[in-house]
């Protein structure tokens, strides 16, 4: 009990740290603030005119999320490579922490900046694109969004780990936003991808995490069964994570491979 | 004869030594994957909205791919010689300012014409590029222009990168406006005043007019692509000005080695 105490306020005090560190990043802000900003322009300007309407509503809220699925992927794909930089990963790696809670807390401090990322594609929506700021369900709204923070952070860590080898985890990192992003359906429905890639997309706890905050902006669909999945799912990367985050570390310091050098 | 050989030789072996663009964990997620899974991504949302075709879509992310390896690696050409701790020494050497940093947007262009390339290969085989074969000088002229461009800002973006700390932030903010305004995804025409103004101040917003045009058999694309060289002109000048008034500035004050 006291173990499960300790990691807990370890992981609090961490999770708050590096949300004071990286809120101080120009490149964050980049990422969480501008980059969303700019592209809910895009967005609001391509459903503008189309025939395929889409709420305001729902193209500032897929705005943000692409966002914080950005920059969630920007800290953690850095997460291990910037330590490594540092000349921290062996010392980490040697402590008795378990490496998995020093990534924790890099990867949600990370996605919580995606919260920036719906309050300024929000803002932006209503100052110049006409976005209602109402919520239907505003309780269950809060609620999705710290389950899909956490979610992401969680699928960080898998990430963070499953670069933890590869020499340019950031160039690699851009290359799957695009995709995930499109299997979660931030923007464009699930329904509307191909019928053989869609049960990836059930596989995505981000998919389930978009679909319950969706919900509980617009209204109409339960909330309640997408989070619970979503939460299912989290938990099966997190038990994913720590494997593979052991396998790759202990294949690392056999082969003295873990400084990339 | 010197001169030349210089100018290859130096962008050559500075790309190699300073950057890891062209290591393949870099260049292939980057210049291969990245713009190839942008494209699908924009080319699934302009089907659902439904505005425009898909060849749109082909030939603007393609030639804003260009931005991607043309732009940012130039912008990074000045601040990796004070991450290296070689500017100092780089800046001492007699050489011609703009020829030193100038030859790099000759690997610049290279990246930015293979991404580029590579997308529009990428568009043309998921079926989003109908494309007669009289057409592909037109396109192909577009692609070039634009990756002259793309560098040629790039420079100007880099040699800011003398003053300020963080010049990723400014490529990267430069990258996404490119994005917004050079009409890739949203026809410049619907956009509203102060964009339009910006539009036509940035690379690539002719080059995709033109190969647009090109497509569709309308008339002015070749003036456009003049247009484009001119602006690409423009920058250089504006970023030897800057250079050299930068550089000034820099020694005056002691901030080279601003880190």
């Amino acid at each position: 009990m006291n173990g499960l105490r300790s990691a807990a306020r370890f992981l609090a005090g961490a999770w708050w740290l590096q949300m004071k560190q990286i809120t101080t990043g120009r490149l964050y802000a980049l990422t969480a603030v501008l980059q969303p900003v700019l592209f809910a322009t895009i967005a609001f300007l391509m459903f503008r005119d189309a025939p395929q309407q889409q709420s305001p509503t729902s193209v500032a809220l897929g705005a943000g999320l692409l966002g914080m699925w950005a920059a969630t992927l920007f800290g953690s794909s850095a997460a291990i490579a910037r330590q490594r930089s540092m000349g921290t990963l062996e010392g980490l790696v040697a402590s008795p922490m378990p490496l998995i809670l020093v990534i924790l807390p890099i990867t949600v401090a990370s996605a919580s900046l995606g919260i920036y990322s719906l309050l300024a594609t929000f803002g932006w929506g209503a100052l110049f694109f006409g976005v209602p700021l109402t919520i239907s369900h505003p309780v269950l709204f809060a609620v999705s969004v710290a389950v899909t923070v956490l979610t992401l952070g969680l699928l960080g860590v898998l990430v963070s780990a499953a670069f933890i080898l590869y020499p340019a985890a950031n160039a690699l990192s851009n290359a799957i936003e695009f995709p995930i992003a499109m299997l979660s359906g931030v923007i464009v429905p699930v329904s509307s991808l191909p019928a053989a890639v869609r049960p990836l997309s059930y596989l995505l706890a981000p998919m389930w995490g978009v679909r319950a905050v969706r919900s509980a902006v617009l209204g109409g669909a339960p909330v309640a069964e997408p989070l619970l999945v979503c939460t299912a799912l989290s938990l099966c990367y997190l038990a994913l994570a720590a494997v593979l985050l052991q396998v790759l570390v202990n294949r690392a310091r056999d082969r003295a491979r873990l400084a990339l050098t | 004869m010197n001169r030349l050989r210089f100018f290859l030789v130096s962008g050559w072996l500075t790309y190699r030594g300073g950057f890891r663009v062209l290591s393949p964990s870099v260049f292939v997620p980057v210049v291969l994957v990245q713009p190839v899974v942008e494209l699908l991504f924009y080319l699934q949302l302009g089907h659902y909205a439904g505005t425009q075709s898909s060849a749109f879509y082909v030939v603007g992310n393609a030639l804003y791919g260009c931005a991607v390896g043309g732009l940012f690696t130039m912008a990074i050409a000045v601040s990796v010689e004070r991450r290296n701790s070689t500017l100092l020494t780089v800046l001492a050497s007699p050489v011609n300012r703009l020829m030193l940093f100038g030859s790099r947007t000759v690997p610049a262009f290279c990246i930015g014409l293979c991404t580029g390339a590579v997308t529009l290969l990428a568009g043309w085989l998921v079926g989003g590029l109908p494309i007669r074969a009289g057409q592909l000088p037109l396109l192909l002229a577009a692609l070039v222009v634009a990756a002259v461009s793309a560098s040629g800002f790039g420079l100007l973006v880099g040699t800011v990168g003398l003053r300020t700390r963080d010049i990723n932030f400014t490529a990267g903010l430069m990258l996404s406006l490119c994005l917004l305004s050079s009409g890739a995804e949203v026809p410049v025409s619907s956009f509203p005043g102060p964009l339009h103004t910006l539009a036509e101040l940035m690379p690539m917003t002719l080059s995709i007019e033109a190969a647009r045009r090109g497509l569709d058999g309308q008339p002015g694309a070749v003036a456009l692509l003049a247009w484009q060289l001119v602006l690409s002109l423009g920058y250089a000048l504006a970023a030897a000005l800057l250079l050299r008034w930068l550089e000034h500035g820099a020694k005056a004050h002691g901030s080279l080695e601003w880190s």
